[in-house]
């Protein structure tokens, strides 16, 4: 059974799968950061080559070092955050239903729950060179329930998480029928 | 602070500056001590420790105990801790006590001399 802690977890229920978006994903944002990051070592080199004196100066000098410092620690903190905002974005799905989790800023967190016998159909979604290549995609859940469609965004392997739901939500099914016949 | 007076046309015009530095024929100069950016860059640092707190709050309460939860976040603090460490090692050697001047004279906003 995998380890995580299932928010309001039903008797009997185990994790099947455990599901975040592609590390190409948070690969993107570490690059982006990574840009942000070099953005001061290029402005530095230009402006020094404007005013060769502005590392002696008495009070430039100071003026660079806050600036810098605290353009690092704006940087780290934003990294730091891009991951967890990668991390804390789940979907989760167990033998009775789907869990998908969103952390969305600072202050915001969402959980919905979609019981796998409200499920009517399943689609998977690979749109895009990159997507194509690196095989992560979009899988579409179409239910009876209030929300319409629940969508898992930029996962590995979507084909194969379809398989996985269609193959719970039968079983569901068989499990219920063999339920109400007895 | 007055203006020198516009001779010209019928008799004498004052004019009232719109920026109240004008004395004489100088400009006057205007300091802010160096002291003020560092309080400035403190309030950004309380600011930056209240946000990395939130950040690891919310890792530790649902981010699941594991490995990679455990790696990530002692990365964070430990390049919080290093990023603060050579920050107080650079802005320590500095003197606090000196001004940044603008409006010197006619040399633009920052004084040529004191880059």
């Amino acid at each position: 059974m995998l380890k995580y802690r299932l928010p309001g977890a039903l008797p009997g229920e185990k994790i099947i799968k455990i599901l975040r978006k592609d590390l190409l994903i948070l690969f993107g944002k570490f690059i982006l950061t990574l840009i942000l990051a070099g953005l001061p070592a290029l402005v530095g080199f230009i402006m020094l080559n404007i005013y060769p004196n502005l590392w002696q100066g008495e009070t430039s000098y100071p003026l660079i070092v806050l600036a810098v410092s605290g353009y690092v620690l704006f940087i780290w903190l934003f990294l730091f955050f891009s991951f967890i905002d990668y991390y804390l974005d789940v979907w989760l799905i167990t033998s009775q239903r789907i869990i998908d989790i969103r952390q969305e800023g600072f202050f915001s967190r969402t959980v919905a729950e979609l019981k796998l016998s409200q499920i009517q159909d399943v689609t998977s979604e690979l749109k895009g060179v990159l997507k194509f290549i690196f095989r992560f995609g979009d899988v579409y859940v179409q239910t009876a329930g209030e929300v319409q469609r629940f969508t898992f965004r930029q996962i590995p392997h979507p084909e194969e998480v379809r398989d996985i739901i269609i193959k719970l939500v039968e079983e569901n099914k068989r499990h219920h029928a063999q339920c109400e016949k007895h | 602070m007055e203006s020198p007076p516009f001779k010209g046309g019928v008799g004498e015009v004052k004019l009232t500056p719109l920026i109240p530095l004008y004395k004489g024929d100088k400009l006057k100069n205007m300091t802010i001590p160096l002291i003020a950016f560092l309080y400035l860059y403190l309030l950004f640092v309380f600011i930056w420790s209240v946000f990395s707190l939130i950040a690891l709050y919310h890792m530790m309460k649902y981010g699941q105990i594991n490995f990679t939860t455990f790696i990530t976040t002692f990365a964070y603090i430990a390049g919080a801790i290093i990023i603060l460490s050579f920050s107080y090692e650079y802005l320590s050697r500095i003197d606090w006590n000196v001004g940044l001047t603008i409006l010197q004279g006619g040399a633009g906003l920052f004084g040529v001399d004191k880059f």
